[in-house]
């Protein structure tokens, strides 16, 4: 997972100190006859809409509060009724107690082409709509007179926002084509930002300079952010979160430093924000609360006395006693005591609790932070506390470390649920705090086993087996408790085509420990008479029918989560006087530096014939120069998977 | 002793718990299958006057594990013309001990404006009590106040699988003279009526219902329960008076909340004369209409209290240009009307797997509406609220299902077109040349048609050509393949029709195996779905879809190779439908046909065996290999 930071282009802003235009280089309300005689947009003549022109401005405003002012000004043609859905406008803004955004200044126009004139069209303010999603959450939405292909769309709207440290982001790139997209932002000397842009495509242009504030006697620092020709967003199977790979550039308020105060550090370098997590109120003092649990623990302690054994111990403890809330979050909302008693809490909350029992039994254990694969990635580099949205604990015994997340009740001890899987951590751990790699600490297991008896007519008789192990037995024993175990059964024991499968049973489904087994009587109708030849597909419908890899090229990695371990061993008793006319070559095909490996071999002895196939990836992230390697790996298999062994009656015999 | 003895009962006395909050005392039975069960569950809807009702609902359900876990969630809905005046909500455990009492604090009052609408009045307040540990029991009451009395309601408790419900009553109370309407279906009890002084009073009762199941191809859940619909005789929404005892009143309801609203501006109305003004048939003259109508407008939904029922202004569409269903076709029909040609609006419940409203009970059962321009000759309808379906063309979305015409006498029902098996064609030609490894080349022409074109309509006008392309790789079912070059394309007519051509690679279409070459016949049409055998099935088979398949598809083999094996052609018939394939191997070619049919119908459970077998046949049949031998030179 290291190398995917790598892939990404991050870099650091190159800062120039230059010449500043000033004012929005399009003016609002007024159109050019290009624009709107324009058919189609010639770098991405498929698109249905393209944002001509993007413009945010962010200003902050002294009067009796500070204020961030944020000014956006964007200009979208659109080129085919599939384009529509642009021109109606969703402005989000919040409310959180007297802490308020205000949407003002909401204009829009649309302009068409009517007979070779130009026709503008005015959005009248009421028709403009108010939604109150949530008691903190609202939006403004809109929608544009008159819209057209061809119609050329002009929107504007301020934001005024009382919510100083969180500056908005500024997206380059959507799900259509942008011309031009512009961000400019002028910061008080008084607040240090950060940074961040995130994506796969490069500034065209960018600059800082200095100004005077005239409201104030302060310097403001004046900064701009182009990119142009941005190409349309896509999407892709196999990936983290789309948003990882969107061009943008976020900001996080790193220090204010007001005249004649203090400098206040508000993330600031990895030892300030660890030391200050720990002293938290709402993060790192839960870790020295124990009294409330010290009687249920003690037991377990005395149960169980190596480290390791603890270390489960506790696990499983917390795990049974708690259930998960779905809420994400790296702060803890109750005091780690009420959540206890309620049997019910947070990622945070819960991993947090399991934390500070460990630390109780004299573990070695810290609280990781981490961001889940919908939440998009994080880098390693300096702190970003937003970035992160979930809390595991991290334990060391020994020189071995590991991760723990009692959020699920059908997870092992030590490994993470997918969602986790995203790469790296980090610890925060006094005298100790660093990034961690979050590696899988299992793989996604596939066993299918078969033991079949040929007939003469070609019918087979026998038992199959199924078992997954790791992120494959945790899927299954969700789904499988999701439907109810009757009702997964009635739904396995079914006759599709000519194989029926009978009788099955479940064995394992609680003890997560072990694999999940699944076995069944397994069937093959034959042909109701003597074949003198019998074809035969060994993998009994279980092989891989279809490459998942379609496409000709890709842009972004493939990101599977997990290893991944499928093998199919079936095996075959064939008819007596019968023998094998042709069988299946054997191959070993190989994915560069050992990262995949898929093996096929048939073995025959007496009347015995054994058909086995495997297929290992042995990492989780493959990168798009990797693609056409991997895509060519699955064509290997799938062609593999579908030879066929043919069983003769023997001359002998005749 | 007797001191002790009074102590105990004291105890026993405390430790009372009231039996519908202890979860222990459900029937095993009923548990084993249940996430959960209604105690007891209570709705009484009180009519104060024409135009204004009480709802006073009132529930205790025990949850028994972790899937039954969304029942102890509360969603009221209400809008501009409805108000809920409170809600009250407590959680017990198991043992019927109270938890928690549930705090104005607790209830989330969040927008409900869906995804297809940009605005409309539509809230929900949620209130959620729940423990970690099962069983637990939660009790919840509410009461909300319509001002809107076209809807009355319907009743059905157990409205899930895996639900049983012990008790639940629906109570309907009438103001003296006003007359309640209903609707009963699979009541193991039939209304019971009584009187108050000031009200007459319907009675509906269940109890004890066990957890239902719904089957592979069998009805929804809604045509398997105990359920009530109840309607109203006359009703008065936002000052709009009107009468729903026949669908003849009630479209003289609906027709007057048109009333007047199909006034065109003067230059709009000249524009249209002109626009028509070559045109020698109404045909013609719909047809310049509706192609207007796509060009200028666009669907957006913007329902606001009555503004759910009746449309914006035709004016309005025109300066604006766009409006929801009702809206454009209002529209719609005002500028037909402006060019001479007469329409109707009518009402339908629009959607593809929308079952057909209940004809013989006159009520609010629909959620969408079209214009149905009759015509010398023949019968349009118009989808306005589509940028791209031909006129005439109603589709999955609206075919096949009764519509209640609006006119000004009144509603009167009428039938959509439908589409059968020889409509909805997918008729496909291919081609491929395979070499010596099996690989191919292959050319593939397919026409689909009526509602089996519809997916690929929609990403005709939906999607980009990248879009397009990625959408068909999803879509083609071979193992591995590239295409090199892809072309759709749409003949827009009352039945329309999509051409798909296709040139592919194909890796390995033929498996050589040694000196054998196995070679699957069909191409890219493989049935391979059967549902579960079902030991006692207990409703009727379902199919909603009737179409047509024919592959036909040829191969030029390398040289070299003599045919060892060739499976017998198939005709299969059934209820169902008839299914067919034919093989015939001369010299180097193998020309392989393939023909399915299926009807769509009710047929009876005792037939499910037969349907199964049925598509096992289809799933075989789609395996046959025809197998070849290299010469030896």
């Amino acid at each position: 997972m290291k190398a995917k930071t790598f892939t990404l282009i991050s870099f650091l802003l190159l800062i120039c100190l230059s010449g500043y235009s000033q004012g929005s280089p399009k003016k609002f309300g007024k159109v050019d006859e290009a624009e709107l005689t324009m058919k189609s947009y010639a770098k991405d003549t498929s698109a249905s809409a393209v944002i001509l022109y993007d413009f945010g401005r962010t200003k902050f405003a002294f009067n009796n509060n500070v204020q961030v002012v944020f000014e956006r000004h964007i200009r979208i043609k659109i080129l085919k009724k599939s384009g529509y859905d642009w021109a109606n406008v969703s402005v989000p803004y919040y409310i959180q107690g007297t802490t308020k955004e205000r949407v003002s200044n909401i204009k829009a126009y649309t302009f068409n082409l009517v007979d070779g004139k130009e026709q503008k069209d005015k959005l009248e303010s009421k028709d403009v709509f108010d939604e109150k999603q949530t008691d903190n959450r609202y939006l403004k939405k809109f929608t544009l007179p008159n819209v057209k292909e061809g119609s050329v769309l002009d929107i504007n709207y301020t934001v005024h926002s009382d919510f100083i440290y969180t500056m908005r982001e500024w997206e380059f790139q959507h799900s259509i084509p942008t011309v031009y997209s512009e961000y400019r932002a002028e910061i008080p000397e008084y607040y240090d930002y950060k940074f961040l842009m995130q994506g796969y495509l490069a500034l065209d242009d960018t600059k800082k300079s200095n100004s005077s504030n005239s409201q104030t006697n302060m310097l403001n620092s004046e900064y701009y952010w182009v990119m142009k020709d941005v190409p349309a967003l896509k999407s892709e199977k196999y990936i983290t979160t789309l948003n990882d790979y969107q061009s943008k550039i976020e900001f996080e308020l790193e220090r204010i430093r007001y005249p004649n105060q203090p400098v206040r550090t508000m993330t600031g370098d990895w030892d300030d924000v660890t030391k200050k997590l720990l002293q938290d109120e709402d993060f790192g003092t839960q870790l020295n609360r124990s009294n409330f649990f010290k009687a249920d623990l003690a037991p377990v302690l005395a149960g169980n006395k190596e480290p390791v054994q603890q270390m489960n111990a506790i696990f499983s403890l917390v795990q049974k006693r708690m259930t998960w809330n779905g809420k994400y979050g790296i702060y803890t909302k109750d005091p780690i005591r009420k959540v206890y008693d309620a049997g019910t809490g947070s990622a945070a909350e819960i991993n947090l609790l399991m934390t500070s029992m460990l630390l109780e039994a004299g573990l070695d254990a810290a609280p990781v932070l981490l961001s889940t694969r919908e939440n998009g990635m994080v880098r390693q580099g300096p702190p970003m506390i937003t970035k992160f949205n979930y809390v595991v604990s991290h334990v060391k015994i020994g020189e071995k470390e590991f991760l723990l997340d009692a959020t699920e009740p059908l997870l092992p001890a030590g490994m993470l649920p997918v969602r986790c899987l995203n790469g790296i951590g980090r610890l925060i751990k006094k005298n100790d705090q660093r990034w961690v790699n979050i590696t899988p600490a299992s793989k996604y297991t596939k066993l299918f086993s078969a033991n079949l008896t040929i007939a003469k007519d070609g019918e087979m008789k026998g038992t199959g087996k199924e078992s997954a192990g790791g992120y494959n037995a945790l899927y299954m024993r969700k789904s499988i408790l999701e439907d109810g175990e009757d009702k997964y059964m009635e739904k396995l024991a079914k006759e599709v085509g000519n194989l029926k499968v009978g009788k099955p049973q479940i064995s394992n489904l609680k003890d997560v420990d072990k694999a999940l087994d699944i076995t069944y009587d397994l069937t093959a109708s034959g042909s109701g008479h003597i074949n003198d030849v019998i074809y035969l597909n060994p993998l009994m419908g279980h092989g891989e029918k279809e490459n998942p890899f379609k496409l000709e090229e890709r842009i972004y990695p493939v990101d599977f989560a997990t290893p991944i371990d499928e093998t199919f061993i079936c095996s075959f008793t064939i008819p007596e006087g019968y023998e094998i006319d042709e069988a299946p070559k054997n191959v070993a095909v190989n994915l560069p530096e050992g990262h995949g490996r898929f093996m096929y071999l048939v073995e025959k002895q007496g009347n015995q014939i054994q058909v086995m196939s495997k297929i290992n990836i042995n990492k989780a992230v493959f990168f798009a120069p990797e693609y056409p390697m991997l895509k060519e790996f699955y064509n290997q298999i799938v062609a593999k998977h579908a030879e066929q062994i043919v069983i003769k009656k023997s001359s002998a015999s005749n | 002793m007797k001191h002790v003895y009074t102590l105990a009962l004291l105890l026993v006395s405390l430790l009372y718990v009231p039996g519908s909050m202890a979860a222990g005392n459900a029937d095993d039975k009923a548990k084993q299958k249940s996430n959960a069960i209604i105690r007891s569950e209570e709705t009484v809807f009180t009519v104060t006057a024409i135009n204004s009702a009480t709802t006073t609902f009132k529930t205790t359900i025990t949850i028994l594990n972790a899937n039954g876990e969304h029942r102890a969630k509360l969603y009221i809905p209400y809008d501009k013309l409805s108000k809920v005046s409170y809600i009250k909500g407590t959680l017990y455990d198991a043992n019927g001990k109270k938890v928690k009492q549930l705090k104005n604090s607790d209830i989330k009052d969040v927008s409900a404006v869906s995804d297809a609408s940009l605005f409309d009045d539509n809230r929900i307040k949620i209130a959620n009590l729940s423990m970690p540990v099962y069983p637990f029991t939660v009790e919840y009451e509410y009461q909300k106040i319509s001002k809107n009395l076209m809807f009355y309601p319907t009743w059905y408790p157990l409205d899930e699988e895996n639900l049983s419900v012990e008790n639940a009553f629906l109570r309907v109370e009438m103001p003296k003279g006003m007359k309640l309407r209903y609707h009963e279906a699979n009541l193991p009890e039939k209304v019971k009526q009584e009187a108050t002084a000031t009200h007459d009073v319907y009675l509906w009762q269940v109890k004890n219902l066990e957890p239902v199941r719904e089957e592979p191809y069998g009805p929804d859940l809604k045509d398997m329960v105990p359920l009530v619909r109840t309607a109203p005789t006359v009703f008065e929404v936002d000052g709009y008076q009107g009468n729903m005892e026949s669908w003849k009143s009630y479209g003289q309801f609906i027709d007057k909340l048109n009333q007047g609203r199909d006034v065109l501006p003067a230059e709009t109305a000249q524009k249209l004369q002109a626009m028509v003004a070559g045109t020698k048939t109404p045909e013609e003259k719909i047809e310049k209409v509706y192609d207007y109508l796509q060009s200028k407008t666009r669907y957006v939904s913007i329902q606001l209290g009555i503004g759910g029922w009746q449309p914006f202004e035709a004016s309005f569409v025109d300066t604006k240009g766009y409006g929801d269903c009702k809206a454009l076709t209002n529209y719609t029909q005002a500028m037909l009307k402006t060019v001479g040609v007469n329409s109707y609006q009518a009402l339908i419940r629009a959607g593809g797997g929308e079952s057909d409203i209940l004809t013989d009970f006159p009520s609010s059962q629909f959620n969408h509406v079209v214009l149905y321009v009759p015509t010398a000759n023949d019968t349009i309808w118009l989808e306005c609220t589509s940028q791209n379906v031909a006129a005439g063309y109603a589709g999955s979305h609206t075919g096949g299902r009764h519509a209640l015409l609006i006119t000004p006498e009144g509603g009167k029902l009428i039938k959509t077109p439908d589409y059968t098996a020889t409509d909805n064609v997918q008729r496909r030609a291919v081609k491929v040349k395979l070499d010596e490894k099996g690989n191919g080349k292959a050319s593939v022409t397919t026409l689909y048609t009526g509602l089996q074109q519809e997916s690929r309509s929609d990403v005709l006008h939906n999607l980009k050509p990248d879009e397009q392309r990625k959408w068909i790789y999803q879509q083609t079912k071979l193992p591995s393949f590239e295409i090199t070059n892809f072309t759709l394309e749409q003949k827009k007519a009352k039945l329309p029709s999509v051409t798909e051509k296709l040139e592919l690679d194909l890796r390995q279409s033929a498996t050589i195996s040694g000196k054998r070459m196995f070679l699957t016949t069909n191409l890219m049409n493989k049935w391979s779905y059967a549902p579960e055998p079902l030991e006692n099935r207990k409703t009727d088979v379902i199919r909603t879809l009737s179409f047509l398949d024919v592959d036909s598809i040829t191969y030029e083999l390398p040289v070299g190779y003599t045919l060892e094996h060739k499976p017998q052609d198939i005709v299969f018939k059934s209820k169902f439908g008839e299914y067919r394939t034919s093989i015939k191997v001369d010299g180097q070619n193998v020309a392989y046909v393939r023909v399915l049919q299926m009807d769509k119908g009710r047929y009876s459970k005792e037939l499910y065996p037969k349907y199964l077998e049925f598509m096992n046949q289809i799933i075989k049949g789609d395996t046959q290999q025809v197998v070849f031998v290299k010469n030896i030179p």
